[in-house]
């Protein structure tokens, strides 16, 4: 007996609650009614923003504004991070950070990443956790969900994609607090902290004084996940028992992980008036997420070999496990964090199986199993272009999609964006495990070590956050390279598929007819799940098999 | 050595937004 009753309730929960979640982002993101009430939001926007925010925008325009924004942000926390000694909300008094680890956090946070090269109790003040890392929490989210209307409106043939600001503004504003809100409130009835006062000093049953790291813990979690953001509160992250107390808190934040880019799914087919296209790429993708749920509960349903000489009796693998959240927890939730682009943890993923190790990597590698706010849909429309491509060459014509031609110049870019991903993943693991740089950062030696390097590169290009951890990552060349790539890695990937569909929504619309390949039934599901595994997984079946699959092979 | 680091970080700066305000204005070179 696997234990796979919990997963499905939260699976299934999740699924339910993202239709109308999704209906309601449709009316909050999109809403073209002049009188309707996000029209009178819009209006506060333009009273802060002026003009900027009213406007119209074409793709390029968008894309400007965006990289404008998150210029502007990056800046903004850079500068924070290296202040915070001299700032207000200080009250433990913690340093400034260096300057590889403050570029590393404010570009890991402005990419939606939240890798942490630190741990937040330690190195943090409230300032920074609040205004610089949390406000970057909700910003980035509502950038990526701002990228995806955006995507959808020039999907439905719209030259005007609409205007950035406004966007990120709706997206902040109307989705992404108010289920805040809900969810933190959630948290502290079950008994997670939310305080401004300093560490808690206690003394011990021993008589022994002991400093508790507090703080706000609430607020941060509830954006940390439904932002698909994962960066901690604590360093252990959602193992530590003020970060996520209890199985309530547990399952709450595990459905949190993936409830927006769920219900995004359904967003896309409203607003392009696709629901059965949304339909199919929602069941192509719930169907890896089922495979590799599955898969992880019943490969970590068998015991460690590191316990294979000790005289411990143990059935499952309980290495670096929660057993509070319940004995499939670890599996479901590490599937859950590196399927989208969450990042956070209640296992410690250098302890899974090692296959079990290779599904989070192959969940960042693929990077569209419903994937990050905003983004993981935005992934899922290049393989779409290409499997549309694919499909039309093998019949002999003109590909379509969506009533628009599909020429060389989109996939061109469709490729380039692509490719860049498995550039930044194996590039960077190219250099950084045949120099010093990664071989001394290693805690553990062959194929576990070589598996570090990889996680910590797929973990950053995918904008994931999590870490195999073991590896000694705080130094000022990885704070560096993973910094750039978590940059070029998050904006790439939004860049080019809206010059994709800037391109496709200027062309002339071409009517459906008996011969348009049709991509709302099952067998175009099945051509687009091909594409998925060929495209995206095959460019790492090298490196699986010097990495997790070597170590499965030499640990049996 | 700290101006040195200093240096790599603002470099790693511009190297990153650079290249995205590159990709937006051509994007089929990048």
């Amino acid at each position: 007996m696997l234990g796979l009753s919990i997963p499905l309730i939260i699976i299934g929960a999740t699924i339910a609650l993202s239709w109308p979640l999704g209906r309601y982002m449709r009316w909050a993101m999109d809403s073209t009614d002049p009188s309707s009430s996000t029209s009178r939001f819009d209006s506060l926007a333009v009273a802060v923003l002026g003009t900027a925010a009213s406007k119209g925008q074409a793709w390029k325009e968008y894309c400007i504004s965006m990289l404008v924004f998150n210029v502007f942000m990056f800046i903004l926390v850079f500068s924070i991070l290296t202040t915070q000694q001299w700032l207000p909300l200080n009250p433990d008094g913690k340093e400034a950070l260096e300057a590889s680890l403050a570029f590393n956090t404010a570009a890991s946070f402005t990419s939606n990443t939240n890798l942490q090269h630190y741990s937040g109790e330690v190195s943090m003040s409230y300032l920074s956790q609040l205004g610089a890392l949390m406000w970057l929490q909700f910003v980035s989210a509502a950038t990526g969900l701002a990228a995806v209307t955006a995507l959808c409106r020039g999907l439905s043939g719209r030259t005007d994609l609409g205007n950035f600001y406004r966007d990120v503004w709706r997206a902040t504003g109307l989705v992404l607090l108010p289920l805040a809100f809900v969810l933190a409130s959630l948290l502290v009835l079950f008994g997670t902290p939310m305080t401004l006062d300093g560490a808690a000093v206690a003394t011990t049953l021993e008589g022994a004084t002991q400093t508790i790291a507090r703080g706000p813990v609430a607020a941060y979690v509830s954006i940390k996940q439904l932002g698909t953001n994962g960066g901690g509160f604590f360093g252990p992250n959602s193992t530590h028992p003020l970060e996520n107390p209890n199985f309530l808190t547990n399952v709450l934040t595990n459905m949190a992980i993936i409830l927006i880019p769920m219900a995004t799914v359904w967003m896309f087919g409203w607003i392009t008036n696709r629901i059965k296209h949304a339909v199919v790429l929602f069941g192509v993708m719930l169907f890896l997420y089922a495979v590799f749920v599955g898969s992880a509960a019943m490969l970590e349903s068998q015991s460690t070999q590191a316990f294979a000489q000790l005289p411990v009796e143990a059935d499952m693998n309980l290495e670096g496990k929660e057993l509070r959240f319940g004995t499939t927890a670890g599996a479901l939730w590490a599937v859950s964090t590196t399927s989208t682009s969450n990042g956070s943890v209640n296992a410690m993923h250098d302890s899974l199986n090692p296959l079990t190790g290779l599904l989070p990597m192959a969940g960042m590698w693929l990077n569209v199993i419903f994937g990050g706010v905003g983004v993981g849909l935005i992934n899922m429309f290049l393989y779409v272009i290409t499997a549309v491509f694919l499909a039309g060459m093998m019949v002999g014509r003109t590909p379509e999609y969506l009533g628009r031609k599909v020429e060389a110049r989109e996939m061109k870019l469709a490729i380039l964006a692509l490719l860049a991903h498995p550039l930044f993943i194996l590039g960077g693991t190219a250099i950084f495990a045949s120099s010093s740089w990664g071989l001394d950062a290693l805690n553990n030696p062959g194929s576990h070590g070589l598996s570090e390097i990889i996680y910590e590169f797929s973990s950053a290009a995918a904008n994931n956050g999590s870490g195999f951890e073991g590896l000694g990552d705080n130094t000022v060349p990885w704070n560096i390279a993973t910094g750039v790539v978590m940059l070029l890695g998050r904006f790439i990937p939004i860049i080019a598929p809206l010059a994709i569909v800037g391109s496709m929504a200027a062309k002339r619309a071409t009517p459906e007819s008996a011969g348009t390949f049709r991509v709302d039934t099952p067998t175009f599901g099945v051509v687009l799940l091909g594409t998925v595994l060929i495209v995206g997984a095959l460019l790492f079946l090298p490196i699986a098999v010097l990495g997790p699959i070597a170590e499965f092979l030499t640990v049996s | 050595m700290e101006s040195l680091l200093n240096i790599c970080v603002i470099a790693a700066t511009v190297f990153a937004f650079g290249y995205l305000g590159f990709v937006i204005l051509w994007p089929e070179r990048f």
